[in-house]
């Protein structure tokens, strides 16, 4: 066990330095408020569930797990906040990513916004690039924008 | 400030029952300005800049005035000098040391049933309150954000600050969740996936990438091991499977395999 403990901060220290690791850690919270918050835990499956269903590759399988760990109170709170992080994360990306695809929509978008738009998104550079079919289909979902509701009043 | 700050904070569901009055509504009045206020203070005694004093300081003294003239506030104002003076943070307090009076509890009521009936205009607002009555203040970086929204922005009335704070919220929350990640859709399918932004240096991630994964092979041996560090694996095949070029999820993943580790 030493070994591994060892091997594990080996590796964290040989990369906490990295510019993108820090600025991704300067501001990052503690995630075991949203891993215990009843009503993340009663959302995070049919969210889930919902970008699952219209995503693929490791996005549709890795969502789906993190879900199913916050969900899991049997689960450790240290894996339960790791999960609940990922799951925040790619939720609020997805969220924000259908939202922009609908004011484009709407409005006659410029360059500009477009660039706004894509670093509001935080690395959504599909942004309207997809069909209007999957963005209505993640905009209309239910569940999401209930758990994305959640997530931002825990994040404030 | 901080102490003017509170003490407006305390009295100011008197002044939304005025806003809500029908000699308000004559006059198209909100009490969106007074809550503007009331954040500003709020955001230059905690985070003072000189941006902020500024637009700060006539609210402040406002609300120094109506506060004191209530006895039951002014009790709560000796309170705040002292925990003060002891060297407190007054944000981790809680706003009444007790429980309101009944006069402040019976405005109090109203206000926050009038926030429920609409929640997308007062959403941040009701939440700020709650924070501020238990001592769990919002993030102070989110406050300095909504205090810094243009004057044109205030002018439009709740609804529209309302747009402009969700805006704030959501930009603030994936900021601090930025997981190194690049969202597109894969034009043939038509759906979405996840992209892995790259190291600075490549070896370097190379390099911690085969440290977890030996670890793996090596913990795999053992039927004991396997069981007993299910959670630590998880996370260390999840990083080296699939973000082995991903520095932020095989830092992260290892910090909290070694969480586990240790059983916190």
């Amino acid at each position: 066990m030493e070994l591994f403990d060892a091997t594990l901060l080996d590796v964290q220290m040989s990369l906490q330095d990295e510019p993108s690791v820090v600025e991704a850690n300067a501001h990052r919270p503690e995630f075991s408020e949203i891993a215990n918050d009843a009503e993340v835990q009663r959302l995070a499956r049919d969210a889930a569930r919902e970008i699952a269903e219209n995503a693929e590759g490791r996005l549709a399988i890795e969502i789906v797990e993190d879900a199913e760990i916050v969900a899991d109170a049997s689960q450790s709170e240290v894996l339960r906040a790791a999960s609940a992080d990922a799951l925040a994360s790619r939720s609020l990306r997805v969220w924000v990513a259908a939202r922009v695809a609908q004011a484009r929509k709407a409005i006659k978008i410029s360059a500009e916004f477009t660039k706004d738009a894509t670093i509001v998104a935080g690395g959504a550079s599909g942004i309207g690039t997809g069909s209007l079919a999957l963005w209505d289909r993640v905009y209309g979902t239910t569940y999401l924008p209930e758990l994305i509701q959640r997530i931002l009043t825990l994040l404030a | 400030m901080n102490i003017a700050h509170r003490a407006a904070m305390r009295v100011f569901p008197i002044a939304w029952e005025w806003y809500a009055s029908a000699a308000a509504r004559k006059l198209d009045l909100t009490a969106l300005p007074v809550l503007r206020s009331n954040l500003m203070s709020g955001v230059a005694s905690t985070c003072p800049t000189p941006e902020i004093s500024r637009a700060a300081d006539a609210a402040d003294a406002a609300a120094f005035a109506a506060a004191a003239n209530a006895a039951d506030a002014w009790d709560q104002i000796v309170r705040d000098v002292a925990l003060l003076e002891a060297g407190h943070d007054l944000s981790t307090n809680k706003l009444w040391a007790e429980t309101p009076a009944v006069g402040f509890q019976t405005v109090e009521d109203p206000m926050l049933e009038a926030w429920k009936r609409a929640p997308d205009t007062w959403r941040f607002w009701a939440r700020r309150w709650t924070g501020a009555t238990r001592a769990e203040p919002l993030n102070w970086d989110l406050h300095t954000k909504v205090a810094l929204i243009e004057d044109e922005e205030w002018a439009q009335g709740p609804e529209h600050i309302a747009r402009v704070i969700g805006g704030i919220e959501t930009e603030f929350a994936v900021e601090r969740t930025k997981l190194g990640e690049t969202l597109d859709v894969n034009p043939e399918t038509g759906l979405l996936y996840l992209s892995d932004d790259q190291c600075d240096k490549a070896t370097v991630c190379a390099a911690a990438s085969a440290k977890l994964n030996k670890m793996d092979e090596l913990l795999s041996q053992y039927d004991n091991y396997v069981g007993a560090l299910r959670g630590e694996l998880f996370l260390i095949r999840r990083a080296v499977a699939h973000h082995s070029t991903n520095p932020i999820i095989l830092h992260n993943n290892a910090k909290a395999a070694r969480r586990l580790l240790a059983g916190m």
